[in-house]
């Protein structure tokens, strides 16, 4: 236990490590959400297209 | 070579390419930054001075890394594609954007936490390299909103490539900052003369994390760009192709 406490700063460097993992995460989430906005997008127009043809 | 590049500049070759190489780059990033968060935070002495607190320098010196060079891939990106007019270059500068903000906010929040503890504030005005950051992450608001309000992309990609190179003289500015001005930030560690000031059991793990976390930047830009030359060849006939297999594929 004594190895989490991190002397006097656990809650500093804890702090700094979950936020290093929430900003990789969101930063993964939200390209993958715009990679499936885009595919939507795309799709949509294609079968719009489609049943004008 | 010209054909190699032409070949990569190609949408739909890169948007094949960069799919295969993601899994790998994502895979040595995190083995790299599972060696280093262990050795970093168990392994490691603490530092005679700034005891268990130095260990946020694990995090903080990647993303303070990675906030430059994602501006500095973004600014020259956006210069190769103002001069030779390569659109995959644009949407390299545009993908960086993002995860630029990203790690420029994260190297703020991470230097702020261990500031109070350290120097007994959060956060210093008067700061050269606490400054010169933060107008880093205006820079990239503005180069993503200037993005975002201008609906035609190849003017978009002009006018954002603008002041992409414009803001990129804050890059030396941050750089340099801590050797200048007099600054509450301490100085180089890693990179000045007579080599890192910093004992291998500590320097390993850094190493680690700064590479690994350039991996992971690496895969997450390749994802971000990927996305990026989709949507600008949304009318093309490979993206026609690939998301509608069945029909209309002779």
């Amino acid at each position: 236990m004594e190895l989490f406490a991190m002397g006097d700063y656990g809650a500093y460097v804890w702090s700094s490590y979950l936020l290093t993992i929430v900003v990789v995460v969101i930063g993964t989430i939200r390209g993958r959400q715009r990679h499936q906005q885009v595919t939507d997008a795309i799709r949509r127009r294609l079968m719009i297209k489609e049943t004008d043809e | 070579m010209w054909k190699f590049v032409h070949q990569l500049a190609s949408p739909p070759h890169f948007y094949e390419l960069a799919a295969k190489f993601i899994p790998w780059f994502a895979v040595f990033a995190l083995a790299l930054i599972a060696y280093g968060t262990v050795a970093g935070l168990f392994l490691a002495p603490a530092d005679y001075q700034q005891g268990d607190a130095f260990r946020i320098i694990y995090v903080h010196v990647p993303a303070a890394y990675l906030s430059m060079l994602a501006y500095s891939i973004m600014a020259i990106s956006a210069g190769v594609g103002l001069i030779w007019r390569m659109k995959l270059a644009h949407a390299v500068a545009a993908g960086a954007a993002p995860l630029g903000a990203w790690f420029t906010f994260l190297a703020l929040a991470t230097g702020s936490i261990w500031g109070r503890p350290m120097w007994g504030t959060w956060w210093e005005w008067g700061d050269p390299r606490l400054t010169s950051e933060l107008i880093m992450l205006f820079l990239y608001f503005g180069y993503m909103a200037l993005r975002a309000a201008i609906d035609d992309t190849t003017k978009a990609d002009r006018a954002s490539a603008v002041l992409a190179l414009v803001g990129a003289v804050n890059i030396p500015i941050i750089h340099f900052s801590v050797e200048w001005w007099s600054s509450l930030h301490q100085g180089p560690t890693l990179v000045r003369e007579g080599g890192p000031a910093i004992e291998p059991a500590m320097l390993y793990p850094l190493l680690a994390m700064i590479l690994g976390f350039s991996l992971l930047f690496g895969a997450m830009l390749l994802a971000r760009v990927r996305t990026e030359v989709l949507h600008r060849e949304r009318r093309a006939r490979w993206v026609r192709n690939l998301l509608m297999p069945s029909e209309g594929s002779l």
